[in-house]
């Protein structure tokens, strides 16, 4: 059995759709084949990610946020809908979520079931899937980090790793939870799930401005450590500012005392 | 949704739960109830010290001991008719909510079935749990955290004090997380299969013991797969600065 047969019919395997035959072939593959194993392991997990996601009560802007998912989706929206408002836009995301998993099931469903495709076609078909599943991820983090359990909202902040780029979207509720969160686990994984958006000076400069309003020392040195590792002058107050504050941990002064003299040292 | 709402005032009065009194402290049963949600035991005690244990039974015990405040005198001539509490226990949609209000300094002793999530919260106190299967959560900022015979998911802090826990089995598809600024995290899991270790450590460092063979210190930031990096299995994380990380494998 090719990969790219395999691959089209990953997502009944995974629902358990397929008839035994079908089902053990692809199983066997998965069992010979790592890249296929890997493709089948993340789609997978945002599958199980789903299933565990609460069952929203029905809501009056219900059908018109659907109706937006399915609007970005004819479209051809990798990003999918933005229109909601700014503050907590993503209290939508688990009934868009499986909405959008519904059109993702639709669309393998038909994309299998047509005879005759050219090479470029199914590698477009590829790449549109993947988008899609991209999308689908980004929607379970949002929903997952609003979760009432840490482990929950420990496992949205996880999937931003998985994530090519995080998009603005995403950014925000990691610093959302880098401030607000109640557990401080979560507010530190946060930290570790915008390594890599220090591209991005709004990123840097929310995180600095993060230093002097946290309640938890370890979570200043985690973001201290960051900037320092970015070395980035803009948190140059918030750590002046830490360090000169009698009443903040002593542990985290002398971080952020270090902090100051590194980045002082590397300008 | 139906919100039952019990204050130890009310008690009685309502026959939802039972309490008593006594010299050495209160005792509040919550009956066992079939909830669309699974039981979660919700504690917050800012001076006092938390135990929860699981036992055989369906309800939840709580009890104190010692949580007494230091009375102010009535004024001349009056009595006091209420009976001041420094415990309040309710319950909604298999939510218990427990706390126990400063300036008590009491310890807080809970029984709970088997199947029961907590969420544990106090400031000075250590907290311990014995034998539960669920999500835990503990949080101590000067208390030691001390969890043995957990199955499910933990995730613990203790600001200035060492976490200790011991699991019997995890859910290799959550992630679970340990941190702690001055104290030592210790943790004993039970497989190396599922565990995706991430940690970030100060000069103590973090040791790993496997199967026998020990490695460490590693200092800094890290991630180890001992059992081979299984995709889908969640990450189990450690942040400490002054405090050594220890991670067993049985």
């Amino acid at each position: 059995m090719i990969c790219e047969q395999v691959r089209q019919q990953l997502a009944e395997y995974l629902a358990e759709r397929l008839e035994t035959e079908e089902r053990e072939a692809v199983a066997a593959h998965l069992a010979s084949c790592a890249d296929c194993h890997a493709e089948a392991a993340d789609l997978g997990e945002v599958w199980s990610a789903m299933e565990s996601l609460p069952a929203g009560a029905p809501e009056a802007a219900g059908r018109k946020r659907f109706l937006e998912v399915l609007e970005a989706y004819q479209a051809g929206q990798a990003a999918g809908p933005v229109h909601a408002t700014p503050q907590r836009a993503w209290g939508w995301a688990p009934r868009a979520a499986v909405a959008a998993s519904l059109l993702i099931m639709g669309a393998l469903g038909g994309w299998r079931l047509t005879p005759a495709r050219t090479g470029g076609g199914e590698a477009s078909d590829v790449a549109q899937l993947r988008g899609q599943v991209e999308n689908l991820r980004r929607l379970v983090t949002l929903s997952m980090l609003q979760e009432q359990s840490a482990s929950a909202r420990l496992r949205g902040v996880g999937y931003t790793y998985q994530m090519l780029q995080p998009d603005r979207e995403v950014r925000q509720a990691l610093l959302y939870a880098v401030d607000r969160d109640s557990n401080v686990n979560v507010r530190l994984s946060a930290v570790d799930a915008l390594e890599k958006s220090g591209g991005d000076p709004a990123i840097r400069q929310a995180l600095a401005d993060a230093i002097t309003q946290q309640d938890s020392p370890l979570v200043q040195v985690a973001l201290i450590d960051l900037l320092v590792e970015w070395r980035d002058a803009q948190a140059g107050p918030a750590l002046r500012a830490l360090a000169r504050n009698p009443q903040a941990n002593e542990t985290a002064r002398q971080r952020a005392a270090w902090g100051l003299e590194k980045l002082e040292g590397s300008n | 949704m139906k919100r039952t709402t019990v204050l130890v005032a009310a008690l009685l009065s309502l026959g939802a739960l039972a309490c008593a009194q006594g010299a050495a402290g209160e005792r509040i049963v919550v009956p066992a109830r079939e909830g669309a949600h699974p039981r979660l035991v919700n504690v917050s005690a800012l001076n006092g010290s938390i135990t929860v244990k699981s036992y055989s039974g369906k309800d939840v015990i709580v009890e104190t001991e010692g949580a007494k405040r230091a009375e102010e005198p009535a004024p001349a001539g009056m009595r006091r008719i209420d009976t001041p509490r420094d415990l309040e226990v309710n319950e909604e949609d298999n939510t218990i909510n427990v706390r126990l209000d400063p300036p008590a300094f009491g310890k807080l002793v809970i029984s709970v079935p088997v199947e029961t999530s907590l969420k544990l919260k106090t400031n000075l106190g250590p907290i311990t749990v014995e034998g539960v299967s669920g999500e835990v959560e503990a949080e101590s900022v000067n208390g030691e955290i001390t969890l043995t015979g957990v199955s499910g998911t933990v995730v613990a802090d203790s600001t200035n004090s060492a976490i200790k826990v011991t699991m019997d089995r995890v859910d290799p598809a959550k992630p679970m997380s340990f941190s702690s600024l001055n104290g030592s995290i210790d943790v004993t899991l039970p497989t190396d299969r599922m565990a995706n270790l991430k940690w970030q450590t100060g000069d103590k460092g973090i040791y790993l013991y496997s199967k026998g063979a020990s490695s460490g210190p590693m200092r800094g930031k890290g991630r180890i797969w001992p059992g081979g990096n299984v995709k889908g299995n969640a990450e189990i994380s450690f942040y400490t600065l002054n405090g050594t990380i220890y991670i067993r494998m049985k």
